[in-house]
């Protein structure tokens, strides 16, 4: 839903997130900076079965999660080399206060920015989980305990084909959703429409 | 054999019973219905006030609650004076209660024994608060995050497992009271609804075998 706002097509409304706090929020990352608007379990889903992306990969963390902080240059650092062969980011953090959601968008902003990513232009869907634990963890994988971080990855129509229950590195990412992305890999020494960064060691 | 021996080797024995050398699959929690693996029980764990104990040392009469828990985990702060007060009110009702820190102190140094001392103190804890020193225990039940409750009732079967309630922050907001409700129910002889529940939390930091 969330992607299909920001490419700027329209959402349909069986698509909209029923979350009742944040009605307006649809559509958030690409090109609004690090909003991160409350959605529920079914609002999270529809992100990440929204057509248009070979593979979805879902993070779940939370700005106190020092595992998390650790992981995310990886997470945002494959995301930039993949996104152009069509690899859509869903962030779940689980601050769910003012203060959370405020210490969630500085670490989000220093590690995209640490990895070259524009945090006014990130291009992944933020949100801040809204929906009860136990709903939420078994939602999106019944093996899950509910400890951070959490990865999941998805295949087209929200099928999920992998998870990861503790930290992921580049390799691990790669070596799972790069069979999944249609296109070229983009990186270093491929051509790619816009100038990518010097590709740093993970 | 010694009348204290054959006491704890006949906890071990209701807690543990046929499934004696069972142990749940790395990662996968024990199931509900499922008695608690005997060696791990037996373990004798070091408690804040420096003894040793067993988990089956605190088997109570009317079920015995085992809580992983830690000191540097914000969800594990957020639910530490609801685990506190738990744990005393229902050690008072017949129910053993254990706390069991598995977390590796070279990770995070608030999750040392010290602080774990200083903790207990400071919140008025009436129950062990122990070291499972080779993360062992934990492995054994399947343990995977912090805090983490497996509840077993009188005939030592494990009625419920999960989260302390449904918000770790705020004691005021909580509507769903899963482990008080759970131990009520034990008390009453009846199965905890729901015996399952699921919280955001900290991974357990295993130490290295």
């Amino acid at each position: 839903m969330l992607i299909l706002g920001a490419l700027g097509c329209r959402v349909p409304a069986a698509l909209a997130d029923t979350t009742p706090r944040s009605p307006a929020a649809v559509v958030v990352g690409h090109g609004r900076g690090l909003a991160m608007p409350p959605a529920t379990l079914a609002g999270i889903r529809a992100a990440i079965g929204a057509p248009g992306a070979p593979a979805v990969l879902v993070n779940v963390w939370a700005s106190w999660c020092e595992p998390c902080r650790e992981e995310l240059p990886a997470l945002l650092r494959y995301f930039r080399d993949r996104r152009a062969a069509g690899l859509r980011l869903i962030l779940v953090s689980g601050d769910d206060d003012d203060a959370g959601k405020t210490a969630a968008e500085d670490v989000l902003r220093a590690a995209a920015t640490s990895v070259g990513l524009d945090p006014s232009q990130l291009g992944a869907t933020l949100f801040t989980k809204a929906d009860d634990d136990t709903a939420f963890v078994n939602g999106l994988d019944p093996r899950w305990s509910g400890a951070l971080p959490a990865t999941f990855l998805y295949r087209g129509r929200g099928e999920r084909v992998h998870s990861w229950f503790d930290p992921v590195t580049y390799e691990d990412l790669e070596a799972r959703v790069a069979r999944l992305l249609t296109s070229p890999q983009t990186g270093p020494g491929r051509a790619s429409k816009t100038k990518q960064p010097p590709r740093r060691k993970p | 054999m010694t009348a204290c021996k054959r006491m704890t080797l006949a906890m071990i024995a209701l807690l543990a019973g046929p499934a004696a050398l069972a142990r749940a699959e790395p990662g996968v929690p024990l199931a509900i219905g499922a008695r608690a693996p005997a060696p791990a029980i037996a373990t004798k764990l070091r408690n804040v006030d420096g003894k040793m104990i067993s988990i089956a040392d605190t088997t109570g009469k009317a079920g015995t609650l085992v809580i992983f828990t830690c000191n540097h985990c914000p969800f594990a702060k957020g639910w530490e004076e609801r685990i506190v007060a738990l744990g005393n009110t229902y050690v008072k009702r017949g129910i053993g209660v254990v706390l069991i820190n598995a977390n590796d102190p070279a990770k995070y140094e608030e999750d040392g024994y010290v602080e774990m001392q200083a903790r207990a103190k400071v919140r008025g804890l009436q129950v062990p608060y122990v070291v499972d020193e080779t993360s062992e225990v934990a492995r054994a039940f399947g343990a995977s995050v912090t805090p983490e409750a497996f509840l077993f009732d009188r005939a030592g079967k494990l009625a419920y497992h999960g989260a302390i309630d449904d918000n770790h922050k705020d004691a005021e907001k909580v509507q769903k009271r899963y482990l008080k409700d759970a131990l009520d129910a034990v008390l009453a002889g009846k199965p905890p609804a729901p015996a399952e529940s699921k919280s955001l939390g900290c991974g357990i930091k295993f130490r290295r075998t």
